[in-house]
């Protein structure tokens, strides 16, 4: 319920103007298209970290 | 040249995931950030249209510190009744290889619940630097024999991480520099939260 309304209010064009005011692009994207981005971004960006080897506190 | 685009998103914790009502009086948006920023008036403006939506407060809660972590830790350990959700970034599925200790899964503890928006990473520079472009930067860095120093929004943040991978795929000579906490925008911004 909260998802599909989300992704309503993030598609309408007039929030996509606000957004753009203040440098943002709606991305509209459900929660397994979320969750598939966190997975790219863990394997895109995970082995930037092990080269740097970043170990934050 | 493309980086990881980092993406903005709606989280619950993992234990709400299922509710289907939606019995708060009111629902709290923890922004893991300060007030001002990005996140933060993204959040304000989706908080106000969910509020139309819904017929109930969303109200921002900016909780910063940690790298974002004391706001997603406690959107992560809230209890399962769905009214504290999450504002954040993608960017903590990476979290549990930069932290030594991380007190909860990013992919386990909370449930994504839609996106909301992304935004674009800038490097500025002073004006009396001969370049107009990353490439002409990366250039001149190679050519300077200490290289260039830089600063981020947060050492692990995704700014890092993609200065870094623009070094190692050009060869330009950035070096990251810690800055003492004190000379963060973030702490006078901090002090502006209410």
């Amino acid at each position: 319920m909260l998802g599909a309304e989300l992704q309503k209010i993030i598609a309408e064009p007039a929030l996509k103007q606000r957004f753009a005011g203040i440098g943002f692009d709606a991305t509209p994207d459900d929660a397994d298209e979320v969750a598939a981005a966190m997975r790219k971004t863990e394997a895109d960006l995970s082995p930037v970290i092990k080269r740097l080897n970043i170990k934050l506190d | 040249m493309r980086i990881v685009p980092v993406a903005l998103a709606l989280f619950i914790g993992a234990s709400s995931a299922g509710a289907q009502e939606y019995p708060c009086s009111q629902i709290k948006l923890v922004v893991p950030y300060p007030a001002g920023g990005a996140t933060d008036v993204a959040s304000r403006i989706v908080a106000e249209r969910l509020e139309a939506v819904f017929k109930k407060p969303f109200f921002v809660e900016n909780r910063g510190g940690a790298t974002g972590n004391i706001g997603t830790v406690a959107v992560a350990t809230a209890p399962a009744d769905g009214c504290t959700l999450l504002v954040n970034a993608t960017i903590i599925a990476t979290f549990i290889h930069s932290f030594a200790k991380l007190s909860y899964d990013p992919f386990k503890d909370l449930a994504p619940v839609g996106g909301v928006g992304v935004t674009p990473t800038l490097i500025v520079a002073a004006p009396s630097i001969p370049a107009n472009d990353i490439k002409g930067l990366v250039e001149w860095s190679k050519a300077k024999s200490d290289g260039l120093n830089y600063s981020t929004a947060g050492y692990g943040l995704q700014q890092h991480l993609a200065a870094e991978e623009i070094a190692q795929r050009t060869g330009a000579k950035f070096y990251p520099r810690r800055l003492p906490r004190r000379w963060h925008r973030h702490d006078r911004s901090d002090r502006r939260a209410t």
